[in-house]
């Protein structure tokens, strides 16, 4: 079977002479990404800790951070050979921003650009962590302020600069709010592709600060999280839902030998520490700490109440000797390590369908402005929409999406099943098996289609559960085929 | 260190002090009928009723801020939603708890760990089918006559949009919470903003100032979103989390910083000076209104001994006053008829009213969902439906409201015409307290005697929010289906399965409208049956207050008679020494009469 991504690109290069030129260009640049890394947006209201959490992911502090309102436009953090700074205007034109780095921190001199006209910031950074996805920091949705909510709900239009421009989202949130689930709901893209549980990943974000800074509230947030996980509000817009402290992630994995001793001197003030952790102006202003108040400042902002109580409680307790001990031990925590370990099985594995699918529905769009006045445009809509509903690839993500909804009713094990066939990695894998083997491969592809197709046709079935019962025999005999061609040569 | 650091101040006690002297008076004159209303009007300048709901959007620490205020762990505070029913808090000598479920005639009493224990937390199924909580507990900050209401949170995405709304009416305040873990949202500032058009008092308090760092900035730039809303306002810091411990352990710089001694301080001048103002406005008219029957029969005894030959004709005259009062007792009365018809006709009208505005809903919601697409509008469709709901509903509140008030003011006029020459005029309104009005019956009979409650003057602010809140919580119990049994959830546009979801569609659509008018029909019936309730307990009311006044008169004008006849027969030499006796109660009463009207004035 060709992929997705072949038969797409050969389209629109066959299409591409006749087209407008300007039409043109937008496909070239939507086909180029078919060769970068998956996008993922960060998204979440206002304050959800969206940029600190980038940071946390990139392992690096690139992301401004405030108390206030902060991040102002759409930011894409994509791997680059040096340093380079942007912001591209709406009519494309690329500014080049002077940045510093301060403290381990970046600061990009922004502050002149005007609120309006800036599609977008684009930063390049040889981060390895990059190499695996771009990231897009979004500014808050949710804002007091009208400007910003106007700009915020311009974030989900269509374009290069939009959230529409990732292939997939996370989305952070304190609790479920109403304009949470809002946002997740208009996130869909009814023409072609929804958000959905296929690649919408929600976060239960600050989740030390949900479970109250409490010693235990991390459990705490896995319990709420779980409880969205049922929530149907939520169900059938994201695959799932984990408990995170950007910030403590984003301390561990940049933490300091300094910092490390800082905490190591607070912790054996012992007694007196338990009066400063009552709060965070007893902590400031603690008059006889053992290291100076601009210290207490900086450790504030850095670990938080949370963080402060769990690091000092395990270094007194000896739980850790190092400043390695302490990152690792606050990452785990954090949550971290989760969130990474669902974005590779969600998005990972099928970073590259999830990309190809989000180009052919931005090309779409492109072809469906175009058509009313371009004869070759409208050849190229036609063509595209013939493309979706004959790809193999585009019709298992849709049976993932109907299985995870809930929506052709599978059981959990068929899901399970569906996840793993569109996973995109090797047959063994999309089969289940320990490992390769080209026999047994293709007898048991062969067994799992015949028990597909018998399926369908059920006369208690209704078109969706058919259709889905069709699509997976299909995959199994695709993957008989291929595994009986590798069997032979 | 105590519960209650609200400062008991001087200008009402002064109030207090008069009114101990007129109960005085009508004992030393045996009216114990005059008594009563001014020992329930000292009970009242003592422990003036305010109402205070606690609003916000959901997990901002409005529970545990309640707790923080009464001392007591009373509310169930958690990290998941935790608040699912309007619980109402007020002062009891022992502790009890009614629970009110949606349809049932009265409350339940229940084991008071319901309302407080975590562990008996009930089940989201349960909790739905629950109206009301009411919590009595015998409690410090309680007794100082505040009731507090909790309110399940704003926003959340599996709970309604129109709740919010119930509690714009409620109450003397609305504190409303919101944390400092980031500046006031759009959302947050678009309810205070449509609450402070409502409500007299609405405070905002910045809570778990003990949590984040950054708490300054956050309501420094809180600060100015309010002023840029014409709300000029500064959030109170508070952390709850301080409070508990500094009463645990009775560390006095703690409780300072945990910011609740100035919310008590802001509660304090801000809403209980309002209410007591008003408490110390209406002893003063109870007041003024006993003094004038106790001088009655003074002043008929002092006529018939200085005139006695005018003493038959004068006897003659308040025999007659008599009699007219008198008739007005007597079923058929014109101001009798006035207030059933009142009553009826304002039971029409707010009832064809309000299903013209349930029609009204039914019709636009027809409107949208011929266009809507279902798998991403239902949330937005179904918050529109309970907030016009909840707007129809509030309108319901106000006409009954106004129109019982309305009713009340022509009744007085009517019997003012009738009898002109009562020497007192009826006091206008009775007493209702409300928050009571929702417990169940027998309790109701209880407290609900023309001179018992603690309430207000009129159904307005307080009682009209209580009611109001109820009905709501009512609304909001009526299931309105979320998106799950809607079935949403894309389906991607295949070709195959175009003509599917085409299908789908139609029956989304359907089923949605079923879903609405279902919820149009339950809100209707569980409304047209509270307002049935209402109104005729409002009607009962205010003819036994109306009764009770006319009693007090009838009373008034057979003592001056039977003082009348005493004086004609008084013997010669005894005369002088019994007016001289009288003249002194009259300069007393006069005196006691300058005090009110001078003491009125400074109010
Ligand atoms: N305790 C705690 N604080 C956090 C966490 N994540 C973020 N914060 C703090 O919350 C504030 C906001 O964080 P940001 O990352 O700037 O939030 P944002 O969502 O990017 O904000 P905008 O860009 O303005 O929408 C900062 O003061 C962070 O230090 C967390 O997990 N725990
Ligand atoms: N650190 C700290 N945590 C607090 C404080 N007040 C509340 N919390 C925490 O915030 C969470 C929510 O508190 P609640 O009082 O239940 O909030 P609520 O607004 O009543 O919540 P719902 O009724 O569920 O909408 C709980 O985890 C509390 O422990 C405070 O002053 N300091
Ligand atoms: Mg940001
Ligand atoms: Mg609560």
């Amino acid at each position: 079977m060709i992929p997705l991504a072949e038969r797409l690109e050969v389209l629109c290069q066959t299409a591409r002479p006749s087209l407008p030129l300007e039409a043109a260009n937008e496909i070239d640049a939507a086909l180029e990404r078919l060769r970068g890394p998956l996008r993922l947006a960060v998204a979440g209201r206002v304050k959800a800790g969206k940029s600190t959490l980038l940071n946390a992911l990139l392992g690096e502090r690139l992301a401004p951070t405030d108390a206030g309102e902060r991040t102002r436009f759409v930011t894409w953090y994509e791997h680059g050979p040096g340093y380079q700074v942007f912001a591209e205007r709406e009519d494309g034109e690329l500014l080049p921003l002077r940045f510093e780095r301060n403290d381990d921190e970046l600061v990009i001199n922004e502050s002149e650009l005007p609120d309006t006209g800036i599609l977008r910031l684009i930063v390049r950074w040889p981060t390895a962590r990059l190499r695996r996805f771009t990231l897009i920091d979004t500014p808050g949705l949710g804002s007091a302020s009208p400007a910003r909510r106007a700009a915020a709900a311009g974030l989900l239009a269509a374009g290069q600069g939009g959230l529409r421009a990732a292939d997939a989202v996370v989305y952070l949130m304190q609790h479920a709010h109403r304009s949470d689930v809002a946002f997740l709901e208009a996130f869909r893209d009814p023409s072609l592709v929804d958000a959905s549980p296929v690649n919408a990943l929600a976060l239960l974000s600050r989740a030390d600060e949900i479970g109250g800074g409490r010693p235990d509230a991390m459990e705490s947030g896995l319990r709420i999280a779980e409880r969205y996980r049922m929530d149907p509000a939520l169900k059938g817009l994201v695959g799932t839902v984990l408990p995170v402290c950007g910030l403590l992630a984003e301390s561990a994995v940049t933490l300091r030998e300094e910092e490390y001793e800082l905490l190591v001197r607070l912790s054996l003030a012992d007694p007196e520490a338990d009066q400063a952790l009552l709060s965070a102006d007893r902590f400031r202003s603690w008059d006889a700490s053992p290291v100076l108040p601009a210290s207490l400042d900086l450790l504030l902002d850095r670990f938080g109440m949370f963080g402060l109580r769990y690091a000092l409680r395990a270094i007194a307790g000896g739980e850790v000797n190092t400043s390695l001990d302490l990152a690792r031990l606050l990452l785990e925590v954090s949550g971290l390590p989760a969130l990474d370990r669902a974005l590779e099985l969600q998005f990972g594995s099928r970073a590259s369908r999830l990309i190809s699918y989000s180009v052919l529905r931005d090309v779409t769009s492109i072809a469906n402005r175009i058509a009313a006045d371009s004869e070759a445009g409208r050849d190229l809509l036609y063509a595209l929409e013939e493309l979706a509903s004959s790809s193999h690839e585009v019709d298992e993500l849709r049976v993932l999406h109907l299985a995870v909804t809930g929506e052709n009713g599978f059981t959990a094990q068929e899901t399970a099943e569906v996840e793993r066939l569109a996973s995109g990695g090797d047959a063994h894998e999309r089969l289940g098996t320990g490992g390769p083997g080209g026999e047994d491969t293709r007898r048991l592809a062969i067994y799992r289609a015949a028990a597909w197709r018998a399926r369908v046709g059920d006369p208690l079935h209704d078109p969706i559960q058919d259709y889905s019962c069709e699509v997976l025999t299909r995959s199994y005999e695709a993957i008989a085929a291929e595994a009986a061609g590798r069997a032979s040569t | 260190m105590t519960t209650t650091e609200l400062p008991a101040e001087a200008p009402w006690a002064a109030v207090l002090d008069l009114v101990e002297v007129g109960i005085g008076a009508a004992n030393a004159h045996g009216r114990d009928d005059l008594e009563e209303p001014l020992r329930v009007a000292r009970l009242r300048l003592m422990r003036p009723q305010s109402v205070i709901a606690v609003v916000g959007e959901f997990k901002q620490g409005k529970s545990s801020l309640i707790n923080g205020l009464v001392g007591e762990e009373l509310c169930p505070v958690h990290d998941d939603v935790a608040t699912t029913t309007t619980t109402v808090l007020r002062y009891g000598d022992s502790a009890r708890c009614l629970v009110t479920r949606h349809g049932a005639d009265a409350a339940e009493e229940v084991d008071p760990a319901f309302a407080t224990g975590i562990g008996l937390r009930p089940s989201p199924d349960e909790a739905a089918a629950i109206q009301r909580i009411e919590l009595e507990w015998p409690n410090r900050f309680l007794a100082t006559g505040i009731t507090l209401i909790d309110t399940p949170g704003a926003g959340s995405a599996s709970r309604d949009a129109g709740l919010a709304l119930a509690f714009l009416r409620v109450a003397d305040a609305l504190i409303f919470v919101t944390d400092a873990s980031a500046p006031l949202s759009g959302d947050e500032l678009d309810f205070l903003k449509s609450a402070s058009a409502y409500c007299p008092v609405v405070m905002c308090c910045l809570a778990k100032t003990d949590l984040y760092p950054h708490w300054r900035e956050v309501q420094s730039i809180d600060e100015s979103l309010l002023a840029g809303a014409g709300l000029p306002a500064r959030p109170i810091p508070v952390s709850a989390a301080l409070r508990i411990i500094a009463l645990k352990e009775g560390d006095a710089g703690l409780n300072r910083e945990s910011g609740f001694p100035e919310l008590l301080q802001v509660l304090s001048t801000g809403v209980l000076e309002e209410t007591k103002r008003l408490a110390a406005h209406r002893a003063l008219l109870d007041l003024d209104a006993a003094v004038h029957q106790i001088r009655l029969p003074v002043l008929a005894e002092l006529q018939a001994l200085k005139s006695p030959d005018l003493a038959a004709p004068a006897l003659a005259e308040l025999q007659s006053r008599r009699d007219r009062v008198e008739q007005l007792r007597q079923a058929g009365s014109r101001w009798g008829s006035v207030l059933a018809e009142g009553f009826s006709d304002l039971a029409n009208e707010t009832d064809y009213r309000f299903r013209g505005a349930l029609r009204e809903l039914n019709k636009k919601v027809d409107r949208i969902l011929e266009t809507a697409d279902l798998r991403h509008d239902w949330v937005q469709i179904s918050g529109e439906v309970r907030t016009d709901m909840a707007l129809a509903v509030r309108e319901l509140v106000r006409s009954l409201e106004e129109g019982s008030a309305d009713i009340a003011r022509r009744v007085v006029s009517v019997i003012a015409e009738d009898e002109a020459e009562i020497a007192v005029p009826v006091v206008a309104w009775p007493d209702i307290d409300v928050s009571r009005y929702w417990t169940e019956k027998e309790q109701r009979e209880l407290s609900l005697g023309a001179h018992a409650g603690l309430g207000y003057a009129s159904l307005k602010g307080a009682q009209g929010g209580i009611i109001l809140a109820s009905v709501m919580a009512g609304v909001a119990g009526v299931v309105l289906s979320t998106t799950a049994t809607l079935g949403v959830g894309a389906v991607f546009g295949g070709k195959q399965i175009w003509d599917e979801r085409k299908k789908k569609t139609t029956q989304r659509r359907q089923q949605a409208r079923t879903v609405v008018r279902q919820f149009i029909d339950d809100v209707q019936f569980d409304v047209s049956k509270t307002t049935r309730d209402m109104v005729r307990d409002l009607q009962r009311l205010q003819r036994e207050h109306f009764a009770t006044e006319l009693a007090q008169r009838i009373r008034t004008q057979t003592e001056a008679m039977e003082a009348s006849q005493r004086g004609a027969q008084t013997a010669r030499e005894n005369v002088s020494r019994r007016v001289a006796e009288l003249e002194q109660t009259i300069q007393g009463t006069d005196q006691l009469l300058k005090s009110t009207s001078a003491l009125r004035g400074s109010l």
